[in-house]
């Protein structure tokens, strides 16, 4: 045995690297790739140096095909890296040992690991039979999720007659059965409607909280990712943007709140009290936004409350939102800020 | 181009496309048969002649059974060969719906597939033909009849389309339609002559066979490949009675279907 | 060290068990699938017999067989295919689906072989009616070729050889999934390497015979036995047999481990 650190998760210098190749169109271009193929070599993660404590709720950001799901998949060790180093549970995930697998568990929305055409409490079953779960154990496991879940009777129906959303209970629930030191969660709550999310999001939250699981979460609804985790590591083209405090990352764009207040009737483009915040109109010049160093937001705020017919007044809830689109749009501020001393 | 015709060009260009991608299937289509040819057929009827140029089974010396076998070959190749492919998994997987919405059909589109896969089949027989009059496997081809069982064949591949465009109508109301169609292959390669001239199964089945399709889909085709035309006009007919009538009955099934389909808002 | 062996065998027989719950479950819930299955097994039986039987209304032997030698040995084979359909072919489609879905990575994060949970994940419940059908042919053929008491014995045992063999050599060509997404043609060559097989091996010529019973020894799963129960118990067919099953485990297990590796997981 290597020796137990207290990061569940310790990744140096890791790459995955895929193959595929290129097709010119029409069936003369079929033809050709017929007899010659030119591959390309993509990294689809790159030198990627991570650890995660034990016990920690980290969230995987990233835009689509940044590489967060070949990096959870590494973790798990369903796929192989092509170098580097990872040690998760202490094992190393390639080699697939039984007892790693025991320890680990895997969720991911688009994909089912449920027996469609079944009831999920027959895929539970066999779940018990895959990690030996002990009866007792197994019953106690389930009622407990049940408890938080409420999802009752619908162990005993069909899983393609379940909603999505109950559909990802079920998913939570049978990957959750064998009590698994660290759970990745890889866009849990996509495709769920609002009320969906909030029960997905409650309960792992709740989960967390009561087993001091390692959780590691990818979501695009930087709600999840506000509600959940502490810390945040952000993905671009396989290579990590930022690693940090969620608060740290608000401030990335600068220590600026956003204020959005509308009036009851158009504000002058002028006022001389907006000027300054280089504000942006809308909605027939009612409306304005406006961006207020967050030490001056309760000064400034007052006076405009008093000096303008305010109807509504608010800051933004979702700041790693903005930043998120912000730096999808433009990375370079990453790159910058990483050159800076 | 007259726009109709033009989208049936562009879905043939389509599947073509889709054929060459996968060249190692690609190259298994062409190969394949050939390959079961040489290595199960040739060698099994070699060991039941026992390697005697004399001996005579219902009317066959060794070198006329292996000509019958390089026909069947052909006849397997661009009559009865699996040109319907994912008709069933498309209804299975709702893809329907698009069709519903385009200015091009269901049936359409899969005849048109079909077409394209007729091409590829017809080029790759062709060529398989060639091979194996060189090293001497067939020794007297007549381009005459090559030209009539290749136009017979045809004939034999719209009949064979349309049956298992019906058998992939079935998964409408059958979650897997694979069994029938394997069960509809097996009873045609042994009812047909696929497997055996029919000459040498007893009399009374191929009495009975005589009153159904089954003969027409290789034995009658093959007899054309090697000269005896006697059946070719009265076999085209015969194909084109059966075309229309099993055309007719999947275009009911498929109305049926769709109904079925949309009303249950899948 | 003996209480590990039992609890991995009794491990391995709780999972199994609800591999084939789980198939009855959903054969119950497809009923005519589950006939038209009946079906199409009772089709290919019946037409392959009946291919052979008329083959020799025209003549007496084929190699050194006559009509019953070699009757019992295709419908030995017919057995070792029964076995074959209702306990592994269905896994056979399902992994190539479940590779290029990337549904297998549920299956390789199970704490269980994934050999085993890939390739016994689906039972055909068609086959215990089948059992009937395919054991009474098979015991009909017996009594033809007058097997004595001893083979009888036997025949037990070398239907599980044989299945043995055969399932490994089959898993070790579906292995070729993992580098190849054209999955028709790996399928292709499997079926017709079983078609092969459903003839005996002396019906080859010299090269074919020689790389289908060394090099790939899909020819002994029929032969092997065969030649033992109908030549006179010659041992060293056993033994050939059993060496074939544990030189080819080997590579099986080489090949499937490298494929793993090589698994992408295709991404949705």
């Amino acid at each position: 045995m290597c020796p137990i650190s207290i990061n569940m998760i310790e990744t140096k210098k890791l790459r995955k690297s895929f193959k595929s190749f290129k097709k010119e169109p029409g069936v003369m271009g079929s033809v050709k790739s017929l007899f010659h193929r030119e591959y390309i070599t993509k990294n689809a993660v790159e030198d990627f140096d991570l650890s995660i404590e034990t016990g920690e709720m980290v969230a995987l950001l990233g835009p689509n095909g940044a590489g967060k799901t070949t990096l959870m998949k590494m973790f798990t060790g369903i796929i192989v890296p092509s170098d580097g180093e990872v040690l998760v549970a202490g094992h190393k995930p390639f080699l697939r040992e039984k007892q790693f697998r025991k320890k680990v568990a895997i969720v991911m929305g688009q994909k089912s690991q449920l027996w469609w055409d079944l009831p999920a409490m027959d895929s539970f079953l066999l779940l018990q039979k895959y990690y030996e779960i002990p009866p007792k154990a197994f019953k106690k496991r389930l009622d407990l999720m049940n408890d938080i879940l409420r999802v009752g009777d619908l162990l005993h129906v069909h899983m393609r007659k379940m909603s999505l959303g109950e559909r990802m209970k079920m998913e939570l629930i049978a990957s959750l059965l064998h009590a698994p030191e660290v759970i990745f969660l890889d866009e849990p709550t996509i495709g769920l409607d609002v009320m969906a999310q909030e029960n997905i999001r409650k309960f792992i939250h709740d989960y967390h909280a009561e087993n001091k699981v390692t959780v590691v979460l990818t979501s695009h609804y930087m709600a999840d990712v506000q509600a959940l985790c502490k810390r945040l590591v952000l993905i671009f083209n396989g290579m990590k943007g930022f690693d940090g405090p969620i608060e740290k990352f608000e401030k990335i764009l600068g220590h600026e709140k956003i204020l959005s207040i509308t009036s009851s009737e158009a504000i002058d483009l002028d006022h001389p009290l907006l000027a300054n915040y280089s504000p942006t109109f809308s909605n027939k010049f009612r409306t304005v936004e406006l961006k207020i160093p967050e030490d001056q937001l309760s000064e400034i705020g007052a006076q405009i409350l008093q000096q303008l017919p305010i109807i509504d007044f608010s800051t933004e809830k979702l700041p790693i939102e903005r930043v998120m689109k912000t730096l999808v749009e433009c990375p370079d501020i990453l790159l910058k800020d990483r050159s800076a001393p | 181009m007259h726009p109709n015709i033009s989208k049936w060009w562009q879905t043939i260009k389509i599947s073509w496309s889709k054929t060459l991608t996968y060249r190692v299937n690609f190259l298994m289509q062409i190969i394949g048969p050939a390959l079961v040819f040489f290595f199960i057929k040739y060698n099994l009827w070699n060991s039941i002649y026992a390697g005697d140029e004399s001996t005579v089974i219902a009317g066959y010396r060794f070198p006329e059974m292996i000509t019958y076998h390089v026909w069947t070959l052909v006849v397997g190749l661009v009559g009865i060969s699996n040109n319907s492919a994912g008709i069933s998994e498309e209804i299975r997987l709702g893809k329907i719906s698009s069709y519903l919405i385009y200015p091009f059909n269901f049936w359409e589109f899969h005849t048109a597939s079909f077409l394209a896969f007729e091409v590829i089949q017809y080029l790759v027989a062709s060529i398989t033909l060639v091979i194996l009059f060189y090293i001497g496997v067939l020794p007297d081809v007549s381009a005459l009849h090559t030209v009539l069982g290749f136009i017979f064949c045809f004939f034999v591949a719209c009949f064979w389309f349309s049956m298992q465009f019906i058998v992939g109508l079935i998964a409408f109301w059958l979650n897997e339609t694979w069994s029938i169609r394997i069960i509809l292959i097996t009873l045609t390669s042994f009812l047909s002559g696929y497997l055996i001239p029919l000459e040498l199964y007893p009399s009374w089945l191929t009495d009975i066979l005589a009153y159904t399709p089954f003969p027409y889909l290789s034995f009658y085709p093959v007899k054309i490949f090697m000269g005896d035309t006697t059946h070719f006009f009265s076999g085209l007919a015969i194909l084109i009675g059966w075309s229309f009538v099993s055309f007719f009955v999947g275009s009911l099934i498929f109305k049926k279907g769709v109904r079925l389909y949309t009303a249950a808002g899948m | 060290m003996k209480n590990k062996i039992t609890a991995t065998i009794s491990h391995y027989l709780s999972v199994y068990m609800s591999f084939a719950s789980t198939s009855f479950a959903k054969a119950m819930d497809f009923r005519l699938n589950f006939i038209l299955l009946i079906i199409l097994d009772i089709c290919f039986y019946s037409t392959t017999l009946a291919s052979v039987d008329i083959l020799y209304d025209h003549v007496t032997t084929i190699g050194p067989w006559k009509r019953d030698q070699l009757m019992f040995f295709l419908s030995f084979m017919l057995f070792i295919d029964y076995l074959h359909m209702s306990l592994v072919s269905e896994s056979f489609w399902q992994l190539s689906f479940k590779v290029r879905t990337g549904e297998l990575d549920f299956e390789i994060l199970k704490p269980i072989s994934i050999l085993f949970s890939v390739f016994f994940r689906y039972v055909r419940p068609s086959g215990v009616p089948l059992f009937f059908v395919t054991s009474s042919i098979l015991i009909y053929h017996g009594l033809k070729v007058e097997l004595s008491l001893f083979n009888w014995i036997m025949l037990p045992i070398l239907i599980f050889l044989s299945f043995t063999l055969r399932i490994i050599l089959e898993f070790a060509i579906a292995t070729v999934t993992f580098w190849m997404v054209e999955t028709i043609s790996i399928n292709f060559v499997r079926m017709q390497l079983q078609s092969l097989g459903r003839w005996p091996d002396f019906v080859y010529s010299s090269y074919p015979k020689r790389i289908f019973t060394t090099i790939f020894p899909i020819l002994m799963v029929g032969s092997a036995p065969a030649h033992f129960l109908l030549e006179g118990n010659s041992f060293r067919y056993i033994f050939y047999l059993l060496a074939c099953i544990v030189i080819f485990s080997f590579v099986l297990k080489y090949f499937w481990k490298k494929g793993l590796d090589q698994y992408d997981s295709a991404s949705s």
